[in-house]
């Protein structure tokens, strides 16, 4: 890092809050300040839902997930278009016709206060924990690579965040979130070609897309069907259809997102453009991480990512053992350029023969890696044993500060911190809001003659700022941060999606029923993580939490009579 | 009647853009759905 980058990272963080602060200012009321100007276009709305979902564990970990596991993550996302027109047809018209500040309230008007109160105590409770996450992810990551004090990161991040969205609430989110993606599709589509320039002359884009193959990145669809794999074709189409339909018709930072559009139409069409857009964005985000791969292959890679634990490493009393494993490390990886020479020489002339050979002896090779890293990580683990994430979550931070030009470094980081921000504005003002909204005003209701109802919201967007940092200072996970986060919303998001449903397509079920549904099918979710763990993917708890829901909802309300008017 | 009338107009101006109806634009959407899930199909099974 040098001064132009410094300047570059700095100077994009002050425009963004600058800008933000600046267009939105004057919110002289709650409803500005929770709802927005209900004035935004649908490009507008949908840049806004991609910002929210795109946080920074997006950029870190899913290039590093490109990397190792290859493409097949993608399968995730492959639900989501359908979830974008079930909620484009069914619970956006309700939104938009009941005028709602949050989510909850018609669960109010269909069931009871109870319905309501639970739906928002389970999203606050899931969202409180992932806003944490959101913003230890990428300060744990930062502060390791740039050596600052994961401290200073969580502060300098959640302070940003605070000063733009107390200042404009939800509109100030929504116009930062404008900025923040421009910067992040161009800063990842310049780091995608430029990590693509920096492959040997000859080895042409064919050759890489053909070598990344032939080594098993371009694992993209894979249609083998087994309940604890996280990412297969049936998983992505089913199961991540229910998270969707839960996390963007449910979740208050979303729901937020598209209520905030001028009109049902701005609204549905902003639905339907993260529809258009998501996959292939996601795709390439994870081609940014194959390309990285196929980088790696040709020229010097490291023993670990975080660089600096394996600098720790080497002044501490390991060094002469790390130093060992990087000589064999490096012996390794000599035999698997050469490898990689051969493939890709073999793939020109079309000697399929040579190819299978020299692809068994590359994955001889690549196990003999994968043994080397896992020794190296383990010892890295006995000298800092407080560091945590997953090395591969540094590695695409790692190939931007090692190799990318300096000027673009900066640029990359302010992709980094931009994501951290925009998804984090979101879930801040979110948790206010249902704070505010279906709490405060609904449920404890204080007359309070010394605070507008305007500086409460505010108020409580500091609140869940602090907590948010004190969790990302404290916390410490050693999951893939973003399967982490994931893991979190399928635990609590299918009851949610349950009341919806049920709401929204069983007009005989009343409230008793489906409140009690909603209690047993949450702890039936969390008995069966507890009992089955990682035997069923976490995809399925989305499943599993609605169903339950919706089936003893229907049971419940057997027999019962509906009350004479 | 007034809200009738309200109703009847918000119905009026949620006309979506491009198409006349909204469900070719869910056609569109679940179309490109489909035709990715093939073409990374194709390309699994190419490159594999």
């Amino acid at each position: 890092m040098i001064a132009l980058d410094w300047l570059v990272l700095f100077g994009t963080l002050i425009f963004i809050v600058a800008y933000g602060t600046w267009k939105s200012r004057g919110s002289k009321n709650m409803e500005a300040f929770i709802k927005g100007d209900q004035q935004q276009k649908w490009w507008m709305v949908g840049l806004s839902i991609m910002a929210t979902q795109a946080s920074a564990v997006t950029f870190l970990s899913t290039t590093g997930q490109g990397m190792e596991d290859g493409m097949r993550f993608v399968q995730f996302y492959f639900g989501l278009p359908l979830a974008m027109i079930i909620l484009s047809v069914t619970l956006l018209p309700i939104y938009y016709k009941l005028k709602v500040y949050t989510a909850y309230e018609y669960l109010e008007t269909r069931f009871d206060l109870k319905t309501r109160t639970l739906a928002a105590v389970l999203f606050l409770l899931l969202r409180g924990l992932s806003v944490g996450i959101t913003l230890f992810a990428p300060s744990l990551v930062l502060s390791t690579i740039l050596g600052w004090n994961i401290f200073f990161t969580t502060v300098l991040i959640g302070g940003l965040v605070i000063i733009y969205t107390v200042s404009g609430g939800n509109n100030a989110v929504s116009i930062t979130q404008r900025v923040q993606m421009t910067i992040i599709l161009g800063g990842m589509l310049l780091a995608g070609g430029i990590a693509f320039s920096l492959l040997p002359s000859q080895v042409s884009f064919a050759d890489t897309i053909r070598i990344a193959g032939t080594l098993g990145k371009l694992n993209i669809v894979t249609t083998d069907f087994s309940w604890n794999d996280r990412y297969n074709i049936w998983s992505g189409l089913l199961a991540s259809t229910f998270l969707f339909l839960s996390y963007f018709g449910t979740d208050q930072s979303q729901v937020a997102r598209y209520i905030n559009g001028k009109s049902l139409t701005e609204g549905r069409m902003g639905l339907l453009f993260n529809g258009l857009l998501k996959i292939p964005m996601q795709f390439f985000i994870l081609f940014i991480g194959v390309l990285v791969f196929v980088f790696y292959l040709y020229n010097e890679a490291p023993l670990l990512h975080n660089a600096v634990l394996l600098k720790e490493v080497k002044q501490s009393s390991a060094r002469e053992e790390i130093i060992k494993l990087e000589e064999k490390f490096n012996e390794v990886k000599a035999h698997e350029k050469l490898l990689a020479e051969n493939l890709a020489e073999a793939i020109h002339t079309n000697d399929l023969n040579q190819a299978t050979r020299t692809k068994t002896h590359f994955f001889l090779y690549k196990q003999q890696e994968d043994s080397l890293r896992r020794e190296a990580k383990e010892i890295a683990m006995e000298v800092a044993p407080n560091v945590g994430g997953q090395d591969h979550d540094y590695a695409f931070l790692n190939f931007v500060l090692t190799h990318l030009p300096h000027g673009v470094i900066g640029l990359l980081l302010a992709v980094i911190f931009s994501a951290a921000m925009s998804s984090m504005s979101s879930e801040l003002s979110a948790l206010a809001s249902t704070t505010m909204v279906d709490i405060y005003k609904r449920i404890i209701n204080l007359k309070n003659p010394w605070l507008s109802d305007l500086a409460i919201s505010k108020m409580l967007v500091v609140l869940w700022a602090f907590i948010a940092i004190s969790f990302a200072a404290m916390a410490n996970f050693s999951e893939n941060l973003i399967q982490f986060v994931n893991i979190v919303g399928s635990l609590f998001y299918g009851t949610i999606l349950g009341l919806f449903v049920v709401a929204f397509y069983f007009k005989k079920v009343k409230a008793d029923a489906v409140f009690w549904a909603a209690v047993a099918a949450e702890v039936c979710v969390l008995a069966c993580y507890y009992f089955l763990g990682d035997r069923l993917a976490f995809l399925y708890y989305n499943i599993i939490g609605c169903a339950v829901v919706v089936l003893l909802s229907l049971v419940f309300s057997l027999g019962k009579k509906e009350p004479a008017l | 009647m007034g809200t009738d009338r309200k109703e009847n107009q918000n119905r009026a101006d949620d006309k979506p853009p491009l198409f006349r109806q909204w469900s070719s634009w869910y056609w569109l959407v679940a179309a490109t759905l489909i035709g990715q899930v093939i073409f990374y199909f194709l390309i699994t099974k190419s490159f594999s």
